[in-house]
């Protein structure tokens, strides 16, 4: 109780409070914009948040992120194109309750199904992310490092189309963490040491600049091929009625409580991500509502039931997503592989000595996780009115401000030293190039970033193995939690390449 | 002759050859003063990942083939020209200052990205980031010189204490920022746009308002040392 109460005192100031009211809105808005995303907004705050204590400096990342999640749901509805891929499935329904003068309900709808799913799986983030962290006591370093290398092939498998594709791109992330002091002898691995040693590039890539390179910079390089299409315009602007009937919400608690579930669940699995259960959670609305037929209309008609299974899952996601991230530091997807990079940055290493000595820290997240939920919904209500006047702001302009604020970040990590910001400025450059690049030529740039997450500990680790070992690899074949996650890493290579295969027989 | 091959697979490949070579050229960074033995030092991990990148990017360049698929001219051009113009910002932030260079940077990717389907004066584009230099430059002196004299004048009491704080001073420049963005917005960007200089006048307003903004929140909130450069009152 009383870490709970020291947890509270950490966020219980107002500049918390405004901090994330703003990463909610910003968050908003980056999810409503097609071409902005929750790991670019993510990236970006990156530089502010670290210049905030880390309770708010958190809280202004949570913020930012479920504001991202559920903001895509407000083109699908109006426009008929999803913010991300999150809210694909809340397209059909949404569109057609716009037709039929209903945006304001189904924007309502969403927004109050994204407020139910996301505090709803924050009740299973507290329940289960302290007792898989506590299962990391039994790891020892072998344990450790098969462990990242599982969290690469799971990012490797989960972005992009081709997993080898991943893989490579996973192996040039942890080449840039091996730039840098050795971990073990602490002697300079950089090219040209007499030249580079007096420069922060001794100390490795940097971070935070690295994150908004490969997110911030590249995505303006990659928007200029769009700048030229058409934007549409034909936002609906007839929002009405913005409150459904609270009886109607009540009923479908079967349809909430099922979505829920799926979203939290397919979350915590690293690897599966969103898009697959909002889709799930959709099927099993069907299914009830088939079931159902004189209490629910059938998804798929432009009924909230349609906009209500989706939504629920994908802000569960975020919940669900958070366990593995925060207890073993796996993330699921790029936004929450940034966010690893981003808790890390302030201070904040998931695992179990997180839960073990700095419970308050833990209760401070939960807590500010719950507000950012809570301001999600209230400036997505609020602005309800707002959204088409937002959709209508172009490319063309947002992309230059991506751009200076790309290198405003970085810069301002360096606090007063101006040749430092200068150096993360141009680390930011260069990966934002490497980022364009790879993405160009359909390259995942998620496992870039995980690579350099996890570099550093899987050769720490993987050396310390070696040593325990007599110099064999014996550490690692005597134990069977490093057989488990080696075999799970196996089984994901295989079922994604069998997968795969299917999918381009299929097409043929 | 056509290219048969990938370029990025291809040049990973070679860069990973290169790495490689790099990695066992190196020296080795096995633990000194080991008494117990058995690290296998900073060497072997990074020559795993760079026999694993040349193998794999070897296999993708053999497998694959090009698919014919251009960047249209336009979408080059802009390309080279967004990445000119952040070359020149890295390397003249130091000697001209974060104020002055990310309002030519925003200020001619704007106009540049604004008027990409409409035709584009240069010779309007140059005279109005000039123009915008100048008014952002003289807005930054004289919100300098108003949180300066607030300052002088609280550390000799003759203001409150308060007037003498970081976040009062950053308050009171947003808010100035604020009332001269309105002031430019209604003067002289009002004046372009009834000359039918509306890509302009929006252009000069955003650039005035962001980087004013921008610099406020890091150097006056964060106290960030946004490098001052030719500024430096």
């Amino acid at each position: 109780m009383s870490d709970f109460l020291l947890g509270l005192g950490l966020v219980a100031h107002l500049a918390t409070f405004a901090w994330c009211a703003f990463g909610s809105v910003l968050g908003i808005i980056l999810g409503a914009l097609p071409g902005l995303t929750a790991t670019m907004g993510i990236a970006l705050v990156i530089p502010i948040s670290y210049q905030l204590d880390t309770a708010t400096g958190i809280g202004l990342l949570l913020s930012v992120y479920c504001g991202a999640v559920s903001g895509a749901s407000i083109p699908a509805i109006l426009l008929g194109i999803p913010g991300n891929p999150n809210a694909i499935a809340t397209v059909e329904d949404g569109q057609l309750m716009t037709k039929k003068g209903l945006a304001g309900q189904a924007l309502g709808g969403a927004v109050i199904a994204s407020l139910i799913g996301g505090l709803g799986s924050e009740i299973f983030l507290i329940f289960f992310s302290p007792l898989i962290a506590k299962m990391t006591l039994a790891f020892g370093p072998a344990e450790k490092c098969t462990l990242a290398l599982v969290g690469i092939v799971i990012i490797a498998a989960v972005s992009g189309k081709s997993i080898l594709k991943g893989l490579l791109m996973g192996a040039l992330g942890f080449v840039f963490a091996f730039v840098g002091p050795d971990p073990m002898s602490g002697t300079l691995r950089i090219p040209f040491v007499e030249i580079f040693r007096k420069t922060p590039l001794a100390n490795g890539f940097d971070m935070t600049s690295t994150l908004i390179g490969l997110y911030g910079v590249s995505q303006v390089f990659s928007e200029l091929a769009n700048l030229r299409k058409k934007q549409n315009t034909n936002v609906c602007t007839n929002i009405g009625k913005v409150f459904p009937p609270f009886k109607k919400v009540a009923s479908m608690w079967q349809i909430i409580l099922s979505s829920l579930g799926i979203g939290t669940l397919i979350g915590a699995i690293p690897g599966t991500g969103a898009s697959i259960a909002v889709f799930m959670a959709r099927n099993a609305a069907t299914g009830i509502c088939s079931r159902n037929k004189k209490k629910f209309d059938q998804p798929g008609t432009g009924c909230l039931e349609g906009v209500f299974a989706p939504e629920v899952a994908n802000n569960a996601v975020t919940g669900g997503a958070l366990i593995p991230a925060l207890s073993l530091g796996i993330p699921g997807d790029s936004a929450t592989a940034v966010l690893i990079g981003a808790l890390m940055i302030n201070g904040v290493t998931p695992g179990y000595s997180l839960f073990s000595q700095n419970m308050p820290l833990v209760y401070s997240l939960f807590i500010t996780l719950c507000v950012a939920n809570v301001f999600m919904a209230v400036f997505q209500l609020a602005g309800v009115r707002l959204y088409p006047k937002i959709l209508l702001i172009s490319q063309r302009v947002l992309m230059p401000i991506v751009l200076v604020l790309s290198f405003v970040g970085p810069y301002a990590l360096a606090g007063s030293s101006v040749s430092k910001g200068i150096y993360y400025v141009g680390t930011a450059l260069f990966m934002g190039l490497v980022g364009y690049i790879a993405k160009k030529n359909e390259y995942p740039i998620a496992p870039i970033v995980l690579g350099l997450i996890l570099g550093g500990m899987f050769e720490e680790q993987f050396r310390r193995g070696m040593k325990l070992g007599a110099g064999t690899l014996s550490r690692f074949y005597t134990s069977p939690i490093c057989w488990l996650f080696i075999a799970l890493s196996v089984v994901i290579v295989v079922s994604t390449v069998i997968k795969r295969k299917k999918t381009e027989n299929a097409k043929v | 002759m056509k290219l048969r091959i990938k370029p990025f697979p291809a040049v990973m490949t070679v860069l990973s050859a290169l790495y490689l070579l790099y990695v066992r050229m190196s020296e080795d960074t096995v633990l000194a003063a080991d008494a117990v033995g058995g690290d296998p030092g900073g060497k072997i991990l990074p020559t795993i990942m760079a026999v694993f990148m040349f193998a794999g990017f070897l296999y993708i360049t053999i497998k694959e083939r090009p698919d014919g698929k251009h960047e249209e001219k336009g979408t080059v051009i802009l390309f080279l020209i967004t990445l000119g113009l952040s070359l020149v910002y890295l390397f003249l932030l130091k000697p001209v200052g974060f104020v002055l260079m990310s309002v030519v940077l925003l200020f001619l990717l704007e106009y540049i990205y604004t008027t990409i389907d409409s035709p584009r004066s240069w010779k309007q584009g140059v005279l109005g980031c000039i123009g915008t230099t100048a008014v952002t430059a003289g807005a930054y002196l004289l919100m300098r010189y108003i949180t300066k004299l607030l300052l002088r004048l609280a550390r000799v009491g003759s203001l409150p204490g308060v007037f003498g704080s970081t976040v009062f001073n950053g308050v009171i420049s947003l808010v100035l920022i604020a009332a001269l963005t309105i002031l430019f917005a209604a003067t002289v960007c009002k004046a372009l746009k009834n000359k039918g200089c509306e890509r302009l006048s929006k252009s000069a307003l955003i650039t005035f308002a962001v980087v004013l903004a921008l610099y406020v929140i890091f150097k006056q909130f964060f106290n960030v040392n946004l490098a001052p450069g030719l500024l430096n009152y």
